[in-house]
């Protein structure tokens, strides 16, 4: 979508988007994924008062946190696929604390 | 009616503009859908707190809450969208300008797999997305291209086969999300959705549709101009045709994928002039022709 309707749909100004497309945070293609991340930007300066050093912070271990979750759901479905017993230890280990 | 935006936020009625930002930070951090992925109970408090927050923090709306004068209702900003609702989400490590390092993952998935994930890097193929496409009905019927763009921003040219049925599925390798290590892309799968026309139908490779033709080329036959999906074609109407006449147009139907084409049948109408005509009527009249046929004989009912 283009810079004016992204900022009136994020609620943030121009200038601050062009600044996180700069140092990585938004992709300059502007896609919903890439509004929702503005969103969680723009909370974290605005409502909890990170600086856009921990945003970047924040933002990385988040990423890696999605991508985690995204390969663990990958592994979970091939085990869902594979063999009901296989399927029944791995219940078993995940639920075992620690 | 909204709860009280104090007890949302836990706070007395003579909090300091300070407290209350503190107290909603507290609450926020542990709420906030995306700084807690795998929570979906947390959307709900999340969007009551930060509504608590949005009236409290402005000193004009708390005073005239305070006062009574507008109710703990609509004052809130608007949330979200969140991120971690979006598919792609997993996939913005390798996507950043700069940002890109191999996943976090390779020293997990080398214990579980051993040496050799070790050597080889562990790889899982990238997701599949699915989209929908509207595609003209003489595209889908000839074949044609059509220009797309992909949940990554990307935009890419595709080809409409000749002969699409709505609901066909196009596959676009490679088109998906990344892999993860030196996992391949997944692909793109594109629903097309054929739209109507305002004057052909379809039936597998049948194209049908109605073709008006006045009394007199009804009546003495005649060779017309008719609309077919491969361009026009001089069509004859045998002497003696009538409103339901079918007549076949071979081969100027929908495209196959061998290059030849279904058949168009084109039903005929005959359509009266739109005026009354004297000359018309007064031969009606005298002919006793007319008189005699009984269009309706044998009809049940």
């Amino acid at each position: 979508m283009d810079v004016e309707t992204f900022c009136l749909r994020a609620c943030i100004e121009a200038e601050t988007v062009r600044r996180w497309i700069e140092v990585g945070l938004v992709r300059a293609e502007l896609t919903e994924a890439d509004l929702a991340r503005a969103a969680l930007i723009r909370d974290l300066v605005e409502d909890f008062g990170v600086n856009l050093e921990g945003v970047e912070v924040a933002l990385d271990l988040l990423d890696q946190l999605h991508e985690a979750r995204a390969a663990l759901r990958r592994v979970l479905g091939v085990v869902a696929a594979a063999d009901p017993e296989l399927k029944a230890r791995v219940l078993a280990a995940l639920r075992e604390p620690g | 009616m909204a709860r009280d935006p104090y007890a949302v936020l836990g706070v007395a009625r003579t909090a300091t503009a300070d407290e209350i930002k503190a107290a909603y930070r507290k609450l926020a951090k542990t709420l906030h859908p995306d700084l807690n992925p795998g929570d979906r109970s947390a959307e709900a408090r999340f969007k009551e707190v930060s509504a608590a927050y949005d009236l409290l923090s402005d000193p004009d709306k708390r005073r005239r809450y305070d006062e009574g004068e507008i109710d703990a209702e609509g004052q809130e900003r608007p949330r979200g969208p969140f991120f971690r609702d979006r598919p792609e989400a997993g996939t913005f490590r390798w996507r950043g300008t700069g940002r890109s390092r191999p996943s976090g993952l390779q020293d997990l998935f080398d214990d579980l797999f051993g040496a050799s994930a070790a050597e080889t890097g562990f790889a899982l193929p990238g997701e599949d997305v699915r989209l929908r496409l509207t595609v003209p009905f003489l595209d889908a019927v000839n074949g044609g291209k059509a220009r797309l763009t992909l949940p990554s921003g990307e935009t890419v040219d595709v080809t409409i086969p000749a002969g699409t049925e709505d609901g066909t599925i196009l596959r676009l390798r490679g088109k998906g999300l990344p892999g993860i290590g030196e996992g391949p892309p997944g692909d793109a799968l594109v629903e097309l959705a054929v739209a109507p026309h305002p004057l052909y139908r379809r039936e597998g490779d049948l194209i049908r549709y109605d073709l008006p033709v006045s009394i007199t080329e009804a009546v003495l036959g005649a060779k017309v101009q008719a609309p077919t999906p491969a361009g026009p074609v001089v069509l004859a109407i045998p002497p003696g045709s009538n409103s339901g006449t079918v007549l076949r147009l071979r081969g100027r139907g929908v495209a196959r994928a061998d290059g030849s084409r279904g058949d168009c049948l084109v039903t005929l109408q005959v359509v009266l002039p739109p005026k009354p005509d004297r000359e018309l009527e007064d031969f009606l009249r005298r002919w006793e022709g007319g008189r005699r046929f009984d269009p309706r004989a044998g009809i049940g009912g």
